[in-house]
């Protein structure tokens, strides 16, 4: 089923709301601080931006503007929009306070219904760095059972568990987040959220920012950390992803691939890249944000995602018509492919 | 109508009993030596793997003779807690509370999805893995999004199922796993148990429309807690419009299993005793899940 993104929203170390990531427009990118002055972690960077403590270490804050915005962007008004949230790690703050709270940090999304009162079911996907990918999967079959639409919210918050245990990976670079750069030597993490608002249908909507023709999805099976040296998974859930989208390689012009800035990941990812889209795949088309905000875990793919409905949108004003590749991988072998299109109505033309 | 999915399997480990779902009466009462580390993962299993992350393992290994290696097979896992006591460890040592040490090895243990992932790995189920946290539904939605994909095709099996696993909770930690499939099982090994079609999941009693209310005749049960008001809601709709139908909640369940466990536990039961009717499940995060269950057997 075809889908539709009629409102977006977001937050984090560009600073609140989409018209933020303009930022991205420009060639120079931001530096990362260093992720706490006093600590274990004084030596690792993060993306925060100007986010107070408060609001970056706050799942349920960043995901309530973000779903705000994308909520206020579109017409839609119903008293049956689903949510799911797409997070890595919750609140973090219920793991990482010293009141040893019995909280679940996975209860943010209950949370975020009951304040957003948009009448739904909910869902939590907890599938790491893929969450967000994974999620579309499921907006895609609640739209399919009825409901008007779905908000599709990825958040991941500043915490020190989870930068620990990159740390202890080793897969942090001491600088800056270089996705496909020679000189990369890891990943930089950052916080935020994004939102998209779903439909099923282009009718009578607001705006349409881009269509999302397939969405698929695998697993490696091979490590828990580390992806397969081949990236046979990856590249199959590529061409699962184009035969549900009706489309071949040569019809794909814009890429944004998950690209962490790690050795492996980046590598096999390139490499797949540019042996699938052998004729379409050049620098100019690659979308490379994780340089701008930093890899933000389980948000990440919904930051892709928004990103990808901004420029489609305004591919399509220009009456241009461009299909995009968005990839996200995840510890535990994750991997999620989905192809999202310029819109244009009936009454359109597109060259 | 949707088209059914089959469970052929059924497996469950929690801290006090290991094997298939018996009588709840028989959960209770053994002793704690319930996952040897060794036998299972090898010698150095327990250096990679939480506890949580060995209940998964332990549950899925339950489930014999099982075909599933493949693309067309994939992991659905509901939980709350499978990162918990990893987490809450790595935030004492970098707060220097306590001396523990956690490597690079035992990190990965910090990500929830690392349960799914690890029986992704053992079996080599390349098709998707999911894992949805949020409260004691979070498996039932595991079992939702696989039905959808071996009705779609998408994938031919499937392993489901929740674990939790709660350091302060000893007792009511566990796993159980199902093994389910898009078509029906029959041979010297396996027979499916039960026939799965799920029907409806919506949000508490706004979306409650009489149609959802199966034709007379059918047995009708409802899951859920006594006392939680969303469950006091759907009966009062349920006697208002005069359906017949049995309210099944084992409080010695509650005894055995976390909160977060109880309602998956409870249908578990239903499809290993088996029982034929129209099951809602009624969850305090405010959702109902409806399922026709057939037994296999009939």
């Amino acid at each position: 089923m075809a889908m539709y993104v009629t409102g977006i929203g977001c937050i984090g170390s560009l600073g609140e709301g989409v018209q933020s990531l303009a930022a991205m427009d420009s060639s120079v990118v931001p530096t990362p601080g260093t992720m706490f002055t006093e600590s274990q972690l004084v030596d690792t960077q993060f993306y925060q931006g100007d986010l107070s403590n408060d609001i970056a270490a706050s799942s349920y804050m960043m995901a309530l503007k973000a779903c705000q915005e994308a909520l206020n962007d579109s017409a839609v008004e119903s008293n049956n929009i689903a949510l799911v949230v797409a997070t890595g790690a919750g609140d973090t703050d219920t793991i990482e306070s010293d009141s040893n709270s019995s909280d679940s940090p996975y209860d943010v999304t209950s949370k975020l219904m009951t304040a957003l009162g948009i009448g739904g079911v909910y869902a939590t996907v907890s599938n790491a760095c893929s969450s967000a990918g994974y999620a579309l999967s499921v907006c895609e079959d609640l739209l399919e059972e009825g409901h008007a639409a779905v908000l599709l919210c990825g958040v991941e918050a500043k915490s020190i568990t989870t930068q620990s245990a990159f740390k202890l990976l080793l897969v942090l670079d001491p600088i800056s987040c270089r996705p496909f750069s020679e000189d990369r030597k890891g990943t930089v993490l950052g916080c935020g959220a994004a939102a998209l608002l779903l439909v099923g249908s282009a009718l009578n909507q607001k705006k349409i920012y881009a269509s999302i023709l397939g969405n698929a999805l695998s697993c490696d099976a091979f490590h828990l950390t580390a992806p397969e040296p081949n990236g046979t998974e990856m590249r199959r859930t590529i061409q699962e992803a184009l035969d549900k989208s009706s489309l071949s390689p040569a019809d794909v012009k814009m890429f944004i691939p998950h690209a962490t800035g790690t050795a492996l990941n980046d590598k096999i990812e390139k490499d797949i890249l540019k042996s699938v889209f052998f004729d379409t795949y050049s620098v100019g088309s690659i979308y490379l944000i994780k340089q701008y905000i930093g890899h933000t875990g389980g948000a990440s793919a919904a930051f892709s995602y928004v990103v990808a409905s901004m420029i489609l949108y305004r591919f399509s004003k220009n009456g241009k018509n461009i299909n995009a590749l968005i990839n996200c991988t995840a510890f535990g072998g994750n991997n999620s492919s989905a192809l999202f299109s310029a819109y244009f109505s009936k009454k359109m033309s597109k060259n | 109508m949707n088209m059914p999915v089959y469970v052929n399997n059924v497996s469950y480990v929690t801290g006090a009993y290991e094997g298939i779902v018996p009588p709840v009466e028989l959960l209770m009462g053994r002793g704690n030596n319930w996952f040897d580390a060794e036998k299972y993962l090898g010698k150095r299993g327990h250096r990679y793997f939480s506890e949580s992350v060995k209940y998964t393992l332990a549950a899925s290994m339950g489930l014999t003779a099982i075909n599933l290696e493949g693309n067309k097979a994939g992991v659905f896992i509901g939980t709350n807690s499978v990162d918990r006591t990893t987490r809450k460890e790595l935030y004492c040592q970098i707060s220097e509370v306590n001396d523990q040490v956690i490597g690079a090895a035992y990190a990965p243990n910090c990500s929830v999805n690392i349960a799914a992932g690890a029986v992704a790995q053992k079996y080599r189920l390349k098709g998707p893995s999911f894992t949805f946290t949020g409260g004691g539904d979070a498996s039932l939605m595991a079992l939702w999004k696989a039905q959808k994909l071996l009705q779609s095709g998408n994938i031919t099996s499937a392993l489901i199922g929740q674990v939790e696993s709660y350091r302060e909770q000893q007792v009511g930690s566990g796993s159980i796993m199902w093994h389910l499939s898009g078509t029906k099982v029959k041979n010297s090994e396996v027979n499916s148990l039960a026939a799965v079609c799920r029907r409806r999941w919506v949000p508490g009693l706004n979306m409650f429309p009489d149609p959802m209310l199966p034709s007379q005749g059918t047995p009708i049960y409802v899951i859920g807690k006594k006392g939680e008001e969303i469950l006091e809601r759907f009966i009062k709709n349920l006697e208002q419009t005069s359906t017949c139908y049995k309210h099944v909640w084992n409080e010695s369940v509650d005894q055995v299993v976390c909160a977060d466990m109880r309602l998956f536990t409870i249908l578990s039961m239903f499809v290993m005793k088996p029982v034929s009717g129209s099951v809602f499940v009624v969850s305090g995060n405010g959702h109902i899940f409806n399922f026709k269950l057939n037994n296999c057997g009939e």
